[in-house]
């Protein structure tokens, strides 16, 4: 019950900032915009489908800030102060956020993934194709409680967002400058992403839900410390 | 409204860093009144407040309200109204959808946010975003959103902030009406002179400590004025003191 | 004057700018160094150094070999398919050979030091061997041929071997410095209608392990692990190896070029710098120079440290002369690469900073930014090769052009390959673009 009225009030603080309230319909126009555009240029012998999903480089950007702006953004001005006042008990706070970030997300990567695949200039095999959208909304809403428990931790908000943009960008690039082939295979594997996003490999994918199980497990790791912060430390 | 109760603080300690901000601070603030609470700066009035409210958590003794910690209110809200630093929320948010979460978050009806608008004079800007408002604004927002909840405990730090003469004269008068309806009303000012046409009972704190918990009669008693009786108290307390000019 | 002054104090004695700053210069000078102390690299001390696949079998005196190249070998400017005479299947043995590229039509290599071009690109290929000189034909129907060179071996061993081999350049090298922006493939080539039986051998020369051919009536497809037959050593890796840290380090730098700006919004001390003077032109005008200054000698120290300090560590792990010369710092590449390097963070600060007064929230500014910068980097390697080198061309990372050492190379890595200052010119006009829009908005909006 009081879980509920929390998530009430965390959406409404959600649509109620048009910061906040435009992001999930960039996500949308950002994703299948770029996707589009990119499946135009296969050539015939490519992986339509990844080419047309490939949007979500650009849409994550809008899910990270917006839940980097849900969690850091309160901490100017003492709004968090009022947040604890009204909801003093703070799991259950923190947890409110969480679902309506998700509750923000999920239907516009969904959006997003519908209409990239939609779009697609190129032809897509069905079956590997909604399996890799599905896993494309997945990645999403993952990425965005990922940057919920960053942004909750360190509490501020260009930071936080560096942060998130760091490990989801240059994550990959750092591994390569690791020359022990062992360590550097190693790294890769273990980096959020892009290795989450082999889901999107339709043609020959190895192990394509690995990827996204180990950005779930650093997503896990992010909340779990934010959720820290947010309980233990002063408001 | 919730039925009454003091405000409690029972040996508090609290330290940031290598200050200790606050020391062994017991006091208790009762209904039907006003009490203000004073003190030089720094002397650990904010810290003592967010500590009743639950934001900071006291490295020892205990903070109540009505008998209970603040983190174990329900629907704290109903209970306990605060205007802390009016700060600027997010400039983009409109004035009543920063009420509405509120009153969203603890189950009050949404009704009751065009009511408190209308009681602070906002009904007419309800609509317009914070970026826009002015200081005296802010400030009546904040005390719109401490009525929220109806509540009986009511807690203010510097509610005078940035009002203008008729807002000053407006609010004496509100916590007075509120002390008037049985409720506990607890205000933190600089504004001595202002308090002591507001408050009838005074909490002075120095160095985290406490120097006095008596009413304001007594303080002035033997025709002293509550300036001279505060500065007695407060002068070994003093964190900053101007130089020779 | 004082302008410029005073926003060097904001810039100074704000920890979190100063942080920024530090962290960058951390990683542009820690990566680098993590990447030279690895493992030490494959080639040795040959100057020259040779790896492809070779498909042979022994030939004693005279001979010639015919085939149709019916796949060349794809995927870059220099990939390589074609016919060799080499004196035995080993690295750095002296071979002469005839080939075809897609970017450099047909041609005749021998020695390591020989390279006759010779017209457009052909599908049959003749190689003969007569005493002492190899000549190399092509011809387009197998009917007509053209003589394309003709090349004296004088010395080599009677008993030689003769085949079909192919190779392409490496996309990365030894010392990984680069993110691969453009990924290839290893090459296969396809041969048919040779003209010589069996039995033959395949051998990767100079390459540990690797794929096989494949031997199916008369066709043979030649798959190669990346290589390069008349490759130096020297691939530049000791100066490039101080660029290890750069795309890395600008995050940091493009936190800092937003934050310069909107923090003030934030806290509303605009209203107390445009107090201070209320002319906008110049207030940005100095910022700009405060943080793009700040930027650049971050940077030039971090990188020119990283250069100096990696060498001692690139020795040890076997890059040394004569196989990999000693960079010196009066060398005009060097020094563009650490200036350029330098130039290129200062400039995507600046980026920032535009980016940051437009919107005025850093939060969106970082985004933007990031949205600029970072998503065709990571995008590029998703698209075909030829939509992705133009984003390559035409996105802000170019600017990162400025760091090529060696064309052929680079001519995958980096998308300006042969024109370092024009990647720099792209990402300049960005930045540019970006503080020119926001001087606009500055002076029409209120603070």
């Amino acid at each position: 019950m009081r879980l509920a009225r929390a998530l009430h009030a965390e959406w409404t603080k959600l649509r109620t900032v048009p910061a906040t309230a435009c992001l999930p319909p960039a996500t949308v126009v950002a994703t299948a915009a770029l996707g589009t555009a990119v499946s135009t240029s296969c050539g015939g012998d490519c992986d339509a489908a990844r080419l047309s999903l490939s949007g979500v480089y650009l849409g994550q950007l809008a899910v990270v800030a917006l839940a980097v702006l849900a969690a850091a953004g309160e901490y100017r001005h003492g709004l968090a102060a009022t947040t604890l006042m009204a909801v003093p008990a703070r799991l259950v706070a923190f947890t409110a956020k969480a679902l309506a970030v998700t509750a923000a997300v999920l239907p516009a990567a969904a959006l997003a993934v519908a209409a990239s695949l939609a779009a697609s200039r190129a032809p897509l095999p069905p079956g590997p194709s909604l399996r890799a959208g599905g896993g494309t909304v997945v990645y999403l809403v993952l990425v965005a409680l990922l940057a919920l428990g960053v942004a909750a931790t360190i509490r501020r908000t260009a930071p936080a967002l560096s942060t998130v943009l760091g490990l989801l960008y240059m994550a990959p690039i750092a591994a390569q400058f690791v020359t022990d082939d062992r360590w550097r295979t190693l790294i890769e594997r273990a980096t959020p992403a892009p290795a989450a996003l082999a889901i999107q490999d339709t043609t020959d994918p190895a192990h394509p839900w690995s990827g996204l199980a180990v950005l779930a497990a650093w997503t896990a790791a992010a909340l779990t410390a934010g959720a820290t912060a947010f309980i233990r430390r002063d408001g | 409204m919730e039925p009454m109760g003091p405000i409690e603080c029972q040996g508090l300690r609290k330290r940031y860093g290598w200050t200790l901000a606050v020391d062994g601070l017991t006091f208790t603030v009762a209904a039907g009144r006003v009490t203000g609470f004073v003190g030089p700066n720094g002397a650990g009035k904010s810290t003592t407040m967010r500590m009743i409210l639950g934001l900071d958590r006291p490295d020892a003794g205990a903070a109540l309200v009505g008998g209970r910690r603040y983190r174990e209110l329900r629907a704290p809200l109903r209970h306990v109204g605060a205007l802390l630093d009016a700060g600027s929320p997010d400039p983009g948010r409109r004035a009543r959808d920063h009420l509405l979460w509120m009153a969203q978050s603890n189950g009050i009806p949404p009704a009751r946010v065009d009511e408190v608008l209308g009681l602070v004079g906002l009904a007419a800007v309800a609509r317009r975003r914070f970026g826009g408002f002015s200081l005296g604004m802010r400030q009546r927002l904040g005390i719109a959103a401490a009525l929220l909840g109806d509540p009986p405990v009511l807690i203010f730090d510097e509610p005078v902030n940035g009002l203008d003469p008729e807002g000053v004269r407006w609010i004496r008068g509100l916590l007075r009406g509120l002390a008037a309806q049985g409720r506990t009303v607890f205000v933190s000012s600089h504004l001595l002179a202002e308090l002591a046409g507001t408050a009838d009972h005074l909490v002075v704190i120095g160095r985290g400590r406490l120097l006095a918990d008596a009413s304001v009669a007594a303080l002035t008693s033997g025709g002293a004025s509550l300036e001279d009786a505060y500065v007695a108290l407060t002068g070994g307390s003093v964190e900053y003191t101007a130089g020779p000019a | 004057m004082s302008l410029p002054r005073s926003e060097l104090t904001k810039l100074r004695t704000a920890p979190g700018l100063v942080w920024c700053l530090v962290g960058a210069a951390a990683v542009m000078l820690g990566l680098p160094l993590l990447a030279s102390a690895g493992n030490p690299g494959t080639y040795g001390r040959a100057a020259f150094v040779d790896e492809f696949r070779f498909v042979h079998q022994p030939l004693s005196g005279d001979g010639t070999l015919t085939a149709r190249v019916r796949t060349p070998a794809g995927g870059h400017p220099w990939a390589m398919t074609g016919l060799m005479v080499k004196e035995s299947a080993t690295p750095g043995a002296r071979y002469a050979a005839v080939l075809v590229t897609p970017g450099h039509g047909t041609r005749v290599q021998a020695d390591f030091t020989v390279d006759i071009a010779g017209g457009e690109a052909a599908s049959w290929l003749r190689l003969v061997r007569t005493g002492p000189t190899v000549t190399g034909y092509a011809s387009t129907d197998g009917v007509a041929w053209q003589r394309v060179a003709e090349v004296p071996m004088a010395g080599m061993a009677s008993t030689v071997e003769i085949g079909l081999f192919a190779t392409s350049p490496a996309a990365t090298r030894t010392v990984a410095t680069r993110p691969v922006l453009v990924p290839t493939r290893p090459a296969t080539a396809v041969f048919d209608s040779v003209s010589m039986a069996g039995p033959w051998t395949g051998t990767d020369v100079g390459i540990p392990g690797g794929p096989s051919t494949v031997e199916s009536s008369g066709t043979f497809a030649v798959t190669a692990q990346p290589g390069d037959i008349i490759a130096r050593a020297d691939d530049g890796s000791r100066v490039v190896a101080a660029t290890a840290g750069t795309f890395a380090g600008m995050l940091p730098l493009v936190a800092l070029g937003a934050l310069v700006m909107t923090a003030e919004y934030r806290r509303h001390l605009v209203r107390t710098t445009l107090a201070a003077s209320p002319r906008r032109g110049p207030v940005l005008a100095a910022k700009a120079l405060v943080t793009g200054g700040a930027c650049f000698a971050a940077a030039l120290v971090a990188t020119a440290g990283a250069l100096l300090l990696a060498q001692p560590l690139l020795r040890r792990s076997g890059y040394r002369p004569p196989t990999y010369p000693d960079p010196s710092l009066s060398d005009p590449r060097v020094l563009r690469v650490i200036a350029g390097t330098a130039a290129a963070a200062a400039l995507v600060a600046l980026l920032s900073l535009g980016l940051g007064t437009i919107l005025r929230r850093g939060a969106a500014a970082i985004t933007a930014v990031a949205a600029v910068l970072l998503v065709p980097a990571v995008m590029t390697p998703l698209l075909p090769a030829g939509a992705g080198r133009w984003v390559q061309r035409l996105s802000p990372v170019a600017g990162l052009s400025v760091q090529q050492v060696r064309e052929t190379d680079d001519a995958f890595l980096l998308p300006w390959a042969g024109r370092p200052w024009t990647g720099l010119a792209v990402l300049a006009g960005y930045a540019v673009a970006a503080l020119t829009a926001a001087y606009l908005l500055l002076r029409r909006r209120d603070a």
